[in-house]
């Protein structure tokens, strides 16, 4: 009964920021037009270097380009990280935790636009010639992971709003931490499909619990080389490391704060 | 002009140099997301994978032509990568009252700290090439480079004068600038067969990346006037259309105060 109000208010919040990406869907759609061009390119680059291997089909490609694009492109958001750190010294004298604030703004905005993303990937693999009921399978195994995988976008793109209350310059760490994400996690081409050792070292690291796994899921229906339970509890682990790690930053980073100016 | 253009170097460095923080990390972790990238792409195309490796340097070259074309435009005149928001912002208005070209005013009053990373990383690849493939493929690189500085300068200028024809120009422009980058990045010329080549000599990037890779490919005499003068054709033309656009340009205040 303590924490109702609370929970209520970070329900209330992370809903009106999933409202938000519905707001300017025009916005969205014109965001969206690189998307394709992605699917394209690297769908057909994949299918002339490494379609020779016959684990994926190249219609099986799209999709799994589709999807990990959609991931890819809501996971850590310069403007998203920059907004959740401007109201900080504000915050301090709220009656409310800003960790938590943050945190279900940014669940909240990361499922709006991922659903949105998601909607609009219906149509398009449907006019790249995919069957429908595939297509519709895609979708729907995807729409299971937006809820779980939303959690860690949030989490990671939290220790970068902490940075950014510390540090006056953030933005530029943002670049390639996403590009060992794109790499490491298999946006560009299943990391099945790579060769020895990269494959089984990449398979361990968190990114691929985050983007592969979940693609290859979408469009295979199981896991690669992993069981559901085994896919949960790394993601367990990796849950658990990243609240310590969000707890203590944002601990630290309230300590050294400095306010740079309206 | 050129005065102009040196001061506008000058003062733009500076204002980046004044906060060294800024400068070095921006550079610094470009270089490391562009070795990353090269990393994962040949991650992804080139380890373990014997029969890819013939295309290794071709890739290579692209990222060339790609880094120093988009590094040393934007370090360098970065105002017209920004020119469709310029147009959007009203931002225009002012260069237009001033005896310069507004083009020139645009092209000189961005400058990006992060493509001198981008430059640097292409200067890198391009000496890897001179070692790797020899002096007529790389030499032939090294001149392609400064063909494709002009064409990402026609490009950058043709789709951001689209911001004075409609009301999306400004997206739409960027959408054109980053896809063209995209197929510049990508190996795109191999991977097409058949009739959908034909769009390789349809898009921006056929600028960028068809025809230069054609020239250093064959080492022609035709390819490389092909590459010259369609390259030349459309960096005047671009000029020309942004012409057009200024002469029928109705800004918003303009509007307002009639």
């Amino acid at each position: 009964m303590i924490f109702s109000p609370s929970i209520n208010f970070h329900l209330k919040n992370a809903l009106f920021s999933f409202k938000e990406s519905w707001t300017n869907l025009a916005n969205s759609i014109v965001g969206f037009m690189l998307f394709p061009v992605f699917m394209f390119v690297l769908s057909k680059m994949w299918q002339k270097f490494n379609g020779y291997m016959g684990n994926y089909t190249y219609k099986e490609m799209l999709a799994y380009i589709g999807v990990t694009e959609i991931l890819f492109m809501t996971f850590l958001r310069t403007g998203n990280v920059q907004a959740a750190s401007s109201d900080f010294s504000i915050s301090l004298a709220r009656p409310r935790s800003w960790l938590a604030t943050q945190y279900s703004a940014l669940y909240g905005k990361t499922l709006g636009s991922r659903l949105v993303l998601t909607t609009l990937l219906l149509p398009l693999l449907i006019l790249f010639g995919l069957e429908f009921h595939f297509s519709l399978n895609v979708i729907f195994r995807l729409l299971l992971f937006l809820i779980p995988l939303g959690i860690f976008q949030a989490l990671y793109s939290l220790i970068f709003s902490c940075a950014h209350v510390r540090f006056e310059v953030t933005n530029y760490l943002t670049l390639p931490f996403g590009k060992l994400f794109l790499i490491f996690g298999g946006v560009f081409a299943p990391i099945s499909d790579f060769s020895e050792p990269a494959r089984n070292l990449l398979l361990k690291l968190p990114p691929s619990d985050l983007f592969f796994q979940p693609a290859y899921y979408t469009i295979k229906g199981t896991f690669y080389h992993l069981t559901f339970a085994q896919w949960a509890s790394r993601l367990t682990i990796q849950l658990i490391i990243l609240l310590i790690i969000n707890i203590w930053f944002f601990k630290s980073s309230r300590r050294h704060h400095q306010s740079f100016g309206g | 002009m050129l005065s102009l253009f040196w001061k506008a170097i000058k003062h733009n460095w500076s204002a980046q140099a004044s906060n060294p923080v800024n400068l070095w990390s921006g550079l610094i972790t470009m270089i490391v997301n562009n070795v990353l990238f090269l990393y994962g792409m040949w991650l992804m195309l080139f380890a373990g994978k014997s029969q890819n490796q013939l295309i290794f340097p071709f890739y290579l070259t692209l990222t060339v032509l790609a880094y120093i074309g988009w590094g040393t435009l934007n370090f360098f005149v970065g105002g017209l990568k920004e020119l469709g928001d310029i147009i959007d912002d009203g931002k225009l208005e002012p260069m237009l009252g001033t005896p310069r070209h507004p083009l020139f005013l645009v092209a000189i009053s961005r400058s990006s700290v992060t493509a001198l990373g981008d430059f640097l990383q292409g200067l890198f690849t391009l000496g890897f090439l001179y070692w790797y493939t020899g002096y007529g493929w790389a030499l032939r690189a090294t001149f392609s480079s400064v063909i494709v500085i002009i064409a990402f300068a026609a490009i950058f200028i043709a789709a951001g004068t689209l911001a004075f024809f409609m009301n999306r120009g400004a997206s739409l422009s960027i959408f054109i600038i980053e896809s063209t980058l995209s197929f510049t990045m990508y190996p795109v010329t191999k991977i097409l067969e058949g009739n959908s080549r034909m769009i390789l000599y349809l898009i921006p990037a056929a600028l960028t990346a068809t025809l230069p890779m054609a020239w250093i490919e064959s080492a022609n005499w035709s390819d490389f006037l092909i590459m010259i003068s369609v390259t030349t054709l459309c960096f005047i033309l671009s000029i020309l259309f942004f012409n057009f656009g200024v002469k029928n340009y109705k800004a918003s205040n303009y509007i307002s105060a009639k």
